[in-house]
């Protein structure tokens, strides 16, 4: 990868617009919210006379952190198409932040009961010492949630309808870095 | 191509591998297989004889398996044997010997895609890390084949605060085909960037990686 001044020419904004239905924690919580990982994905394969097309999308909201520096706590929450992320791959990409304790040594396999729009849903995932990741398979879509350095009891998740807040708390975060990066260069 | 099933037929065609067969007009049994080093079993049915002096040719189909190869007849063919999932596989030498630049590095992090090939399907992924954490992202990739055969992919949104981003999350994509030979993967650098939560900018180098699909 190569340092470029210059935007990309191609450099669209992130689509915050989704038909996912998205979870996220209840206004009691009133840390930081923000949008975590946003994918869309678009595919064409043309083999002799036959194309073939497809799309795949995520959207993850994130509470607390923010990430990206060393000893936070956060949980995101994911919604994606079917098929949804694997909790291994979750906790794999948790693994690669450059974090001291987010090693995948001794991960192993857990169940959980979280409260999804006041049902309880059963979620199953691997988790270690500081990072956990489950996922459960709905009708149309995939829920995938991630705690870093979060409890695991008495989750409870409800709607979220507007986008806004998060996306102001991302923009947030990523101005403050910003400055941070200005004063130390 | 691997063929199940083989014809006997007048003597003259072209020799791949010679089977025996024994008739009282003297048949030569003549396989056609272009699985270089090959070493195959069948079973070849009884030819009905002739007692007319009229040399008639029998016609006999059986299944035939790929039993082992022949690492010397496939090296004097330009071929190698090689290990994938568990299981042999007979792939043009020149294949193996090309040093494609699967990962590219740079002075904000590297990009990377992989290819491999197994028996009519390709596997590959693709992804990048970068030195500060990224919170923007866009990717592009292009494979191609036999035939104009062309797939191509983007991804985009955004990261939460990540220095690595990798598709698909765990393994490989799986893509069956329809036709045997090279497959040639691309990162398209205009279209391959990450958004740094410092403001800059990281382009991938363009990696590229090629594959044989037995």
């Amino acid at each position: 990868m190569q340092r470029q001044s210059e935007p990309p020419e191609d450099r669209a904004a992130p689509q915050w617009a989704t038909s996912l239905p998205l979870f996220g924690l209840p206004e009691s919580f009133t840390g930081l919210r923000l949008v975590g990982d946003r994918e869309v994905s678009r595919w064409e394969e043309r083999a002799h006379s036959r194309v073939t097309s497809g799309t795949s999308e995520t959207f993850g909201l994130v509470h607390g952190g923010p990430p990206g520096r060393p000893g936070q706590s956060y949980l995101q929450v994911l919604s994606s198409t079917l098929p949804g992320p694997e909790p291994s791959a979750l906790l794999t990409a948790e693994a690669e932040r450059p974090e001291p304790d987010t090693s995948l040594d001794e991960a192993r396999e857990f169940a959980i009961s979280i409260s999804l729009d006041g049902n309880p849903v059963e979620f199953r995932g691997v988790r270690t010492a500081a990072v956990w990741a489950c996922s459960t398979n709905l009708p149309g879509y995939a829920i995938a949630v991630i705690g870093i350095r979060w409890p695991t009891n008495d989750l409870v998740l409800v709607p979220i309808l507007d986008v806004m807040p998060y996306v102001e708390g991302r923009n947030a975060v990523i101005a403050e870095r910003r400055r941070q990066a200005s004063r130390g260069s | 191509m691997i063929k199940n099933s083989f014809r006997y037929r007048h003597i003259g065609h072209s020799i791949r591998i010679l089977g025996a067969v024994v008739s009282t007009l003297t048949l030569l049994a003549l396989v056609d297989s272009s699985a270089v080093g090959a070493s195959v079993s069948g079973h070849a049915p009884a030819i009905a004889s002739a007692s007319t002096g009229v040399a008639k040719v029998a016609v006999a189909e059986t299944t035939m398996h790929i039993t082992g190869f022949d690492a010397a007849v496939a090296r004097a063919h330009g071929f190698s044997i090689i290990m994938r999932n568990g299981v042999q596989m007979s792939v043009p030498s020149a294949h193996l010997a090309s040093g494609p630049d699967n990962t590219i590095y740079g002075n904000c992090g590297k990009s990377w895609i992989y290819l491999t090939g197994t028996h009519l399907e390709y596997h590959y992924y693709t992804g990048f890390s970068v030195n500060t954490p990224a919170v923007e992202y866009h990717w592009q990739v292009s494979i191609v084949g036999p035939y104009s055969y062309d797939n191509n992919r983007t991804w985009g949104g955004g990261l939460a605060f990540r220095t690595t981003w990798r598709a698909p999350g765990s393994g490989d994509y799986n893509v069956p085909v329809d036709d045997s030979g090279y497959y040639d993967g691309k990162v398209i650098p205009s279209g391959s960037w990450a958004l740094l939560d410092n403001g800059g900018y990281c382009t991938s180098g363009g990696p590229s990686s090629r594959t044989y699909v037995p």
